[in-house]
């Protein structure tokens, strides 16, 4: 069973960076890893 | 509700243990997502996570930043599903056209000099507008909604009459149909006369690639022009007149090796000092050998493990006197321009190719400009296919929606072929984990 804790569940857990929605292909721009090239 | 039986850490969870709390990044999401100690030491082992060692709260939270999805979820179906996506979406089209195989410098570790020797060349304004119209045809067929041009050489600035006529011509064209055009140029930078200059405020150029490799002296050494002079002061103060006269970036790149890394910090101290890091971004690149350079790398290539420290320090150090870098990492971007079915690179002779790695080697040329427009589309479509990940160990790896299988230039050098598997395991691990782990703790934005 779960302990209580003594922080709140946004202090424990914080999202730092969202998930980006896979439908959404330009939000992942090119990048090239060996020339450095992005866009 | 879901309960804790339905659920699991997601097979593109890579934990990362600091001192105060621990970091979740999901490679396929891109989330980053910080743990405290008290609920990382509940779940330090994953199958305590759908052991009831969580509140439902805890559970709703941890899902939402997918570290747990459904256990039923085929994660590698939805990778693959999201890769192809992204390789067929051809809303915008990147055309990145080499003007010129002609180059004024003569830079030690110059990687294109095989090809420019051997394809010396000049783009011929005709072809400059088949590619035009080609890329007209390719638009209309696939719906694109945008194109963004990249000018490219050997040394693009040699040609500022085809730069004049295709930043008019790509405009006349395609802004009846409604699609948006931006161009970008990668250049040496020594070159910017009146007429350049007003074309890249006219036409409102996005950035403008440009290599420094650090104090004049060690610049100069490894980027002199064609007759042996220095580079640096003409460049720098060309920067400094982009960055002062026009809305257009910069992206300084430098690349480096055994004998320049030290001397990077100048660099950077100096943009800072000179007040020009507003507009102004850095990228670092290890010099990379091949079979045109070897005389450079013999002498001043890094190890691995030396060019991962390195690199690594360059972006914690530049993030450190508030300077931007790009990419930041690479949970930023997606796929690279081989893997895309609307990224294409047009050589001087109107050839196509799909990475600039490729640009003059005969194999992988997918057609060109004058060629049928449906049989280049195949080609394209051949390449764009080709998954090296499809195998045991890249399909069980944590890092392969960055890694892909990895970089299929990087592999045609070491092997000669482009179907092996090139694996970036290394590198992630030793500089993008490190980094982002760095970019969290110091409450930078990611």
């Amino acid at each position: 069973m779960a302990k209580k804790r003594k922080k709140k569940v946004k202090e424990l857990i914080t999202i730092v960076k969202a998930p980006k929605s896979l439908k959404r292909t330009a939000d992942f721009r090119a990048d090239c890893m060996t020339h450095r090239k992005c866009d | 509700m879901l309960g804790n039986d339905n659920l699991k850490v997601s097979k593109f969870c890579r934990f990362i243990d600091c001192s105060e709390h621990a970091i979740v990044i999901n490679t396929l999401y891109r989330s980053i997502t910080q743990l405290d100690k008290e609920v990382w030491n509940s779940c330090q082992s994953p199958s305590r996570i759908t052991k009831g060692m969580l509140t439902s709260d805890e559970l709703e939270l941890l899902k939402l930043a997918k570290v747990l999805v459904h256990k039923d979820v085929d994660e590698i179906n939805l990778f693959a599903d999201w890769l192809q996506r992204v390789k067929r979406d051809t809303s915008s089209i990147r055309a990145t056209i080499a003007l010129t195989s002609r180059c004024n410098f003569n830079c030690s570790y110059c990687f294109e000099n095989g090809y420019m020797k051997k394809f010396p060349s000049d783009m011929k304004r005709k072809t400059a507008s088949v590619i035009v119209s080609w890329l007209k045809t390719f638009a209309l067929e696939n719906e694109s909604r945008e194109i963004k041009i990249y000018l490219y050489g050997g040394e693009p600035t040699l040609r500022i009459d085809l730069i004049d006529f295709l930043t008019r011509k790509f405009k006349c064209v395609f802004r009846p149909l409604k699609i948006k055009v931006e161009f970008y140029m990668y250049t040496n930078g020594a070159v910017l006369t009146k007429k350049l200059l007003n074309i890249i405020k006219t036409h409102n150029f996005k950035h403008l690639q440009i290599t420094l490799d650090g104090p004049p002296d060690i610049h100069n050494r490894r980027r002199p022009f064609r007759n042996g002079e220095g580079s640096f002061d003409i460049i720098f103060e060309n920067i400094r007149r982009i960055l002062k006269e026009t809305k257009t970036r910069v992206l300084l790149l430098v690349n480096f090796d055994q004998e320049n890394y030290q001397f990077i910090p100048w660099l950077l101290d100096i943009f800072k000092k000179e007040g020009l890091s507003e507009n102004a971004e850095f990228a670092f690149n290890p010099v990379f050998r091949t079979q045109y350079n070897k005389n450079h790398c013999s002498r001043f290539s890094l190890s691995d493990a030396e060019t991962y420290n390195i690199w690594r320090s360059l972006y914690t150090s530049t993030l450190g006197k508030e300077l931007r870098c790009t990419p930041l990492t690479i949970f930023e971007t997606g796929p690279c321009s081989f893997r895309r079915a609307s990224h294409l690179i047009f050589d001087p002779k109107g050839n196509i190719y799909k990475c600039i790695g490729f640009l003059g080697t005969e194999e992988f040329r997918v057609g060109n400009v004058n060629d049928n427009f449906f049989a280049t589309i195949r080609e394209i479509e051949k390449q764009v296919s080709f998954e090296p990940w499809d195998n045991e160990k890249c399909s069980n790896c944590v890092f392969l929606p960055l890694c892909l299988g990895g970089c299929r230039f990087h592999s045609y050098v070491e092997s000669s072929n482009i179907t092996d598997v090139f694996c970036h395991w290394d590198l992630i691990e030793s500089v993008e984990i490190p980094l982002i782990r760095h970019l969290v703790q110091s409450g930078k934005a990611i």
